[in-house]
């Protein structure tokens, strides 16, 4: 995992590269048998695709399995996902999950576009969509429909910037204030800076295997796959049946739990997908974890607890990577500032990706 | 004979206005310019906003127009657009609006230009296509987004707006056209050269040896062929550069405030140039009556005029109601200043 | 620049044409080979009124490249009398602020140019308040 920001210095191919060494090292010097790419805009930010050959090579792993997974804003959880059933089909031994994204190679407005991609874009990009509007019109309608005001966003906000202080990765260190929050500008109304997180360069990467190909001094660090899902809902907002359900996290949620065994009441740790803070309240609701109308008013303690998304910084096709590795360092007692009281034996991590489309959830254990 | 008369009685079986809503007063231009004391040509002009253009007007006007007229678009035969802004200097309008209103493949489409009377030209056009039988229906619409130099005169009037007609045979329509007549020379009065953004204009050249000479001598002779004078008419509307030439020119053949204040608008939305008097005889045919007779003539710089006569029918009181008003048009208004009129009308230099 | 792309959907964004189901009559816009609510084929063209209401909106004044020329605007997804909501800009607001359940009309506009003015003019649907009178 490589700080969450602006590297100016760094190219997308050397942040990938850096955060496979990095990944190699924490697993005890593992030779990977393949990397599996998570990106969502190198395309168009670096001007370039085939990632697999340029990163894993410029990693010094000429010759393996290589290729990019795509999925917008949980691009790195697919590769994940990738990853385990390469291992657990037998096909590959040895893994690494790389989610990677380039933000700062072009201009605001650039990035800004690339990003508006994730809609669709004959029918809501063409029309002048962006992806902060979306979630902005989707807001709109929650307060409409529950009588709300704006201010149900505050601590969702507050405690994802407060998270984020402890985090060394993470690009807003400072925290907010109430005040600060109350004063900020609107992005899209009813979403202000503060509910709608920055784009920014990162990656992040894991390396999965089977338990039996790790050295024994090496395993008490190991972090168990109990569960994996990956469902996706239409990807227009106008042709959502239901706009304020986010139908693919609940069945990505349910599917991954029902593959572990487990229950939402048995998970010590929550990492919940927070691009702009109306995804966190229907996550909230689509997965279970509070009713409709009320996935706002949510004790948000063990939700994104190294900052999110919007105190994190979102690099965009990395995020999900970075919500993974998170995890595993909560769950190892390594999570520093950021540890949450109880060491977690379990962890729920979902992304999202294009305004709740695409969701994968995974479960992990010790 | 020097009337046009198709062999087969025609009219107009249905008409729709269009006017943006954007308003620009006169002393507003006249503060930048001119200094506060001085007096204006007319009260205020419509703007077009900013995702405007003669193209998205005319499929405006257009749809009011079929609503009218009660046919199915696919029964359109021609789909012609008269104006002297057509977005592209190549590729027609008459296309993109053909398509827009869900007419036919089959049918002629094309864009016409005679400064201010491409619209009419358009209609007479119509006339003949119906008048000899080679179809039932023609689209025909005058419409601009008139451009006035920053400073200039025309700045004061040039305008948004216009009007289309879907001419039909006379048994179905809401105003039988009588007669029209077309009066043209070349006089150099007003003009835009191909890539130039402004048109050029002989200033006061424009008015007796283009303006009153073509409209006089096209009214004339359409007075003498047919037999009528002014008193034959319950309404008259002219071309309206201003406000003062088409009261000076009416005034002139004895018609009287009553007969030409309803398809005068001018003063209040400024010169819409193509589309100046089908808009006016749109306002006219919102409350005309079975039997009134209309007289109308265009001007167009270049120079030539077009004068036409109608009688309106029965059918007038069950359409008339069927798309939105002229006056409703002209009261949906949002004032600007000059500021957000430069925007809307590209004056700023963005790159 | 993307011609081809326009052109192909010129219908269903100059005046928003798109289908019913022929199995389960189901109104459908975008037009789509699979009818949504039965999972059937769907291709018989249907042509909407244009006339709706704004389910919901946001404000735009930060808008994307390309659209830098319109903003600030707002964007909205506007409910189809027929059924179909919509993905759409609204124009022509005046002073009445927007609000859900705004009854709105469609009308055809100037998207963006595609390119820039050398480019192909883009047109397509917007919706504005419903004009009285
Ligand atoms: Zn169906």
């Amino acid at each position: 995992m490589l700080p969450v920001g602006e590297h100016w210095d760094l190219s997308l191919r050397t942040l990938g590269a850096r955060a496979v060494r990095k990944a190699l090292a924490d697993s005890g010097n593992l030779q990977p048998d393949a990397i599996y790419i998570g990106n969502g805009l190198a395309n168009i930010l670096s001007h370039q695709a085939n990632l697999g050959a340029l990163i894993s090579d410029e990693a010094g792993f000429p010759g393996i399995e290589s290729c990019t997974f795509e999925a917008a804003g949980a691009s790195g959880a697919a590769a994940f996902r990738a990853a385990c059933m390469a291992v657990q089909s037998g096909l590959v031994d040895i893994a690494i999950a790389l989610g990677v994204e380039k933000i700062t190679e072009c201009d605001g407005s650039t990035a800004q576009a690339a990003q508006d991609l994730i809609l669709n874009y004959e029918f809501e990009g063409t029309n002048g969509l962006t992806v902060s509007a979306g979630a902005a019109i989707i807001a709109q309608r929650y307060l409409s429909e529950y009588h709300l005001d704006r201010s149900v966003f505050q601590n969702i906000a507050l405690q994802s910037y407060q998270h984020a202080q402890g985090n060394p990765y993470a690009m807003y260190r400072n925290g907010i204030t109430e005040a600060i929050y109350q004063k900020q500008p609107m992005k899209n109304h009813p979403l202000g800076l503060f509910d709608v997180s920055s784009l920014a360069d990162g990656a992040a990467a894991l390396v999965v295997t089977r338990e039996e190909l790790i050295p024994e001094e090496s395993r008490d660090d190991m972090i168990r796959v109990l569960g994996s899902a990956n469902a996706i809902a239409p990807l227009s907002l106008h042709d959502r049946h239901q706009l304020l359900q986010y139908r693919a996290a609940s069945q990505s949620a349910a599917s991954a739990l029902r593959k572990a065994g487990l229950s939402l009441s048995n998970m010590d740790l929550l990492e919940i997908w927070d691009a702009h803070a109306i995804d966190v309240v229907l996550a909230m609701e689509a997965i279970g974890l509070a009713i409709e109308g009320e996935g706002w008013q949510t004790d948000m303690t063990t939700l994104s607890s190294m900052g999110g998304c919007l105190g994190r910084g979102n690099p965009l096709g990395a995020s999900s990577a970075y919500q993974l590795v998170e995890t595993v360092l909560q769950m190892r007692g390594e999570a520093g500032a950021c540890q949450i009281g109880n060491l977690p034996k379990t962890a729920f991590v979902q992304s999202l990706g294009g305004l709740g489309s695409t969701a994968i959830t995974h479960i992990l254990g010790h | 004979m020097k009337l046009l008369i198709p062999e087969k009685p025609v009219g107009i079986i249905g008409y729709g206005a269009y006017i943006p809503r954007y308003r620009i007063p006169a002393s507003e231009i006249s503060r930048i310019w001119h200094g506060e004391s001085e007096g204006t040509p007319i009260k205020e002009k419509s703007v077009p906003g900013l995702d405007e253009d003669t193209i998205t007007m005319s499929i405006e006007a257009a749809r009011n127009a079929l609503n009218r007229a009660q046919i199915d678009p696919k029964e359109l035969r021609a789909v012609w657009i008269g104006s002297e802004s057509h977005p592209y200097a190549v590729k027609p309008s008459g296309t993109v609006v053909a398509e827009a209103i869900g007419a036919s493949e089959s049918i002629s489409a094309a864009d016409f230009e005679f400064a201010c009377k491409a619209g009419t030209e358009a209609v007479i056009a119509g006339m003949g296509f119906v008048g000899s039988g080679m179809g039932d229906y023609v689209l025909a619409v005058g419409m601009d987004t008139a451009q006035g130099r920053p400073g200039d005169v025309l700045e004061y009037t040039a305008a948004a707006g216009g009007a289309a007609v879907i001419i039909g045979p006379a048994s179905e329509a809401l105003a039988v056209i009588d007669a029209a007549y077309s009066f043209v020379t070349d006089t150099p009065d007003f003009w835009r050269r191909q890539t130039q953004k402004y048109p050029e204009h002989g200033q006061r050249f424009t008015g007796d040896p283009a303006y009153f000479h073509h409209l006089e001598n096209s009214i004339e002779t359409f007075f003498t062929e047919t037999g009528t004078s002014a008193k034959d008419y319950r309404f008259a509307v002219f071309h309206q550069p201003n406000a003062k030439f088409p009261q000076k020119l009416g005034k002139e053949f004895g018609f009287t405030k009553e007969q030409f204040q309803t398809g005068l608008l001018s003063p209040m939305i400024g010169n819409t140039y193509s589309g100046a008097v089908l808009l006016g005889l749109s306002a006219i045919l919102d409350i005309a009556e079975p039997g009134d007779k209309i007289f109308a003539a265009a001007f167009g710089s270049g120079a030539g005029s077009d004068a036409f006569s109608f009688t309106v029918t029965e059918r007038i009181k069950s359409c008339r109601n069927l798309a939105p008003s002229t006056q409703a048009y002209i009261q949906r208004r949002t004032e600007i200043d000059y500021a957000v009129y430069a925007r809307h009308r590209g004056k700023y230099i963005m790159n | 620049m993307e011609a081809p792309r326009h052109w192909r959907l010129k219908k269903q964004r100059y005046s928003l044409t798109g289908e019913v189901c022929p199995h389960c009559s189901a109104k459908i816009f975008p037009p789509r080979d699979v009818c949504p609510e039965c999972g059937q084929e769907a291709k018989t063209a249907f042509q909407f009124s244009g006339k709706g209401e704004v389910f919901s909106y946001t404000a735009i004044t930060d808008a994307p490249a390309g659209y830098q020329d319109q903003a600030p605007y707002a964007i909205a997804l506007v409910k189809l009398n027929e059924g179909p909501i919509v993905t759409a800009q609204l124009t022509d607001l005046g002073t009445e602020p927007v609000r859900i359940g705004m009854p709105v009309e469609m009308v055809t506009r100037r998207i963006k140019d595609d390119g820039n003015e050398r480019g192909v003019i883009l047109y397509g649907y917007k919706f504005r308040p419903v004009m009285q009178g």
